[in-house]
């Protein structure tokens, strides 16, 4: 089939584009390296043979850019899914989880922790917690206006971030000068925060949730004929619509406990591989998770790079270019992109 | 077997919306039921389709309560076609058709493509196949959506059940005839048809059995003939009517 060959060449050719950056990542930075020579350094790692190598070189690549290049993966995959099941499970493509307040949630959760002084190990699961309670009252929200879901979500959306925003303000008075330095960092989002031990969790975590999501593929394009129609072609809608929002919360939380708000990727990714693979969910949620961990790896190295030796905050850049990519949205959804 | 409403009755929030029906929808008939707004129709189209469980009385199936289906079996079975549905993302109009085939999965893409074919055909729409749903008219997504429900009870297995909610409202007059007349064929074809309508000239000319609800009960239910008389028509609809027979067709008029 046409579709088909396309289809997975496209897969192909955006597995490839995930591959360079994640390479380009490790090489660049105050110390430069040749691609051979990070591969040569990947693959010593892995074998635990890297005596014969630079010691510095292999600390640079193994203790602080390759942890940084997997959470941005991570992070980028979870909520370009997201964004993408979020999408499909609301039929609604102007929402993402930082525009609808999941990731604001999750981080009043995580900023509740680091202030009130609780055991760092509590952070993801306050993360957690507190973006699948405001996934679940959204839903309850979008639910009870089912003719104009879009509107109601996105004002809500604004409602939850407004909250979210006080509560974070009340928690910055409370704050001492360390949790304040940290809750800065919620705001803006930053990869640099993350080692291996974090990475032992955040790694498995978000692969059960994208596996999930992807498991689901077939229930979200049924989704956009209704429930009703989901329902009688066989589908149990609500069990799959609690399975999702929970991975959809999870994938958010766990992301946004690691490294803070990196908003838009999940708005932004989806759109554009449905223009590059059109809506179907069997495309669109792997081709979204690879090319939103292609582009949040991307966007950190050049958020390392510009303004060297200081870094631009991933979240800042993803905001610079999704916000305008929304803006832009909103003027031409009458057309192609979002039909209607 | 058949489809089998047993005192069926439901209430939301102490109003009824269906009081205490009987009925049974036969394989190889076209049921076609009228009433005016707030009648009932939707609701009892609901109870059959298995979205509202009666809140009084049985569903069945075969002889079977609707909720204990297996969901799968049931959508093999049974296809709904609801009044309008809106889709926001571009998919394509044969992307749309083959999400009927979703009881089946997994099978075969060749058996998919070729129901998926078969049922654009037999609508017309198969020169539209490629275009984006979101951009077709109200009256050819309607076409678009009845293809869907041809297509998740294509290959007809034993006596498919098809639930039509007002098909023909978008529709102009030529493909108001053709989706009646298909539904008519499929019941010779040994379906069980049941049909909302509000003209009633096109049910008088389709239905091979009529109801006519008012206040969620059912006030007549039979042949054409009986149904469609001047008395319970007027008193349903509060308007005079007059039958007329024209080039051997039955037809009612407003007087």
């Amino acid at each position: 089939m046409r579709a088909a060959g396309r289809t997975s060449w496209s897969l192909g050719g955006l597995a490839l584009v995930l591959i360079s950056v994640f390479v380009l990542s490790l090489m660049l930075g105050p110390l430069s390296l040749s691609p051979t020579r990070v591969v040569e350094i990947l693959q010593a790692s892995l074998t635990d043979s890297g005596a014969s190598l630079p010691r510095h070189e292999v600390a640079t690549v193994t203790a602080i850019r390759l942890p940084r290049a997997l959470t941005a993966i991570a992070v980028g995959a979870a909520l370009a899914g997201a964004g993408a099941a979020l999408q499909g499970l609301t039929r609604n493509p102007l929402v993402e989880p930082a525009l609808i307040g999941v990731s604001s949630g999750a981080a009043v959760g995580a900023a509740a922790v680091i202030v009130l002084g609780g055991a760092l190990v509590w952070l993801p699961a306050a993360a957690f917690a507190c973006a699948l309670a405001v996934t679940f009252g959204l839903m309850l929200l979008a639910r009870t206006d089912s003719h104009a879901p879009a509107t109601t979500l996105l004002l809500a959306g604004v409602a939850v971030n407004a909250l979210a925003a006080s509560v974070l303000g009340v928690l910055t008075v409370a704050a001492d000068d360390l949790a304040l330095r940290t809750l800065t960092f919620w705001m803006f989002g930053s990869l640099g925060r993350t080692g291996w031990s974090e990475l032992a969790l955040l790694l498995p975590t978000v692969a059960g949730c994208l596996i999930v999501m992807l498991r689901e593929q077939r229930l979200l394009d049924v989704l956009a004929l209704g429930d009703g129609v989901a329902g009688h072609l066989g589908f149990d809608v609500e069990a799959s619509r609690r399975r999702l929002i929970i991975v959809i919360a999870l994938a958010v939380g766990a992301s946004v406990a690691y490294t803070g708000i990196i908003a838009f990727v999940g708005l932004v990714v989806p759109h554009l591989v449905r223009l590059l693979l059109g809506p179907q969910h069997r495309t669109l949620l792997p081709g979204a998770m690879l090319l939103g961990a292609a582009l949040t790896v991307a966007a950190d190295t050049l958020g390392r790079l510009v303004v060297a030796p200081a870094e631009l905050p991933i979240g800042v850049i993803t905001s610079l270019c999704g916000a305008p990519f929304f803006i832009g949205l909103l003027i031409w959804r009458r057309q192609a992109v979002v039909g209607r | 077997m058949s489809l089998q409403l047993q005192r069926a009755s439901r209430e939301d929030g102490g109003r009824s919306r269906v009081a205490a029906v009987s009925a049974t929808f036969s394989a190889g008939e076209l049921t076609v039921i009228i009433g005016p707004n707030g009648s009932g129709k939707s609701s009892l189209l609901q109870l059959l389709s298995g979205d509202l469980a009666p809140s009084f009385g049985r569903v069945r199936l075969d002889g079977n309560d609707l909720a204990s289906w297996d969901r799968l079996a049931l959508a093999r079975r049974r296809a709904v076609l609801p009044q309008d549905v809106p889709v926001n993302l571009p998919y394509r109009v044969a992307e749309v058709v083959a999400l009927g085939r979703n009881p089946y999965f997994p099978e075969a893409r060749a058996l998919t493509e070729d129901a998926v074919r078969d049922s654009l055909a037999r609508v017309g729409m198969d020169e539209m196949a490629e275009r984006p749903y979101t951009q077709l008219s109200g009256g050819q997504r309607a076409r678009v959506q009845y293809a869907r429900c041809l297509a998740q009870l294509h290959p007809g297995r034993a006596q498919p059940v098809l639930l039509l909610d007002e098909p023909t409202a978008s529709l102009d007059p030529r493909w108001q005839h053709a989706c009646l007349r298909q539904a008519q064929q499929l019941a010779r074809e040994g379906w069980c048809v049941v049909c909302v309508l509000h003209d009633l000239n096109l049910a008088a000319r389709y239905a091979d059995r009529l109801l006519l609800l008012h206040n969620g009960g059912i006030l007549r239910a039979g042949a054409v003939d009986d149904v469609l008389n001047d008395r319970c028509l007027d008193q349903v609809y509060g308007l005079q009517f007059q039958r007329l027979q024209i080039a051997g067709h039955c037809a009612v008029l407003v007087t």
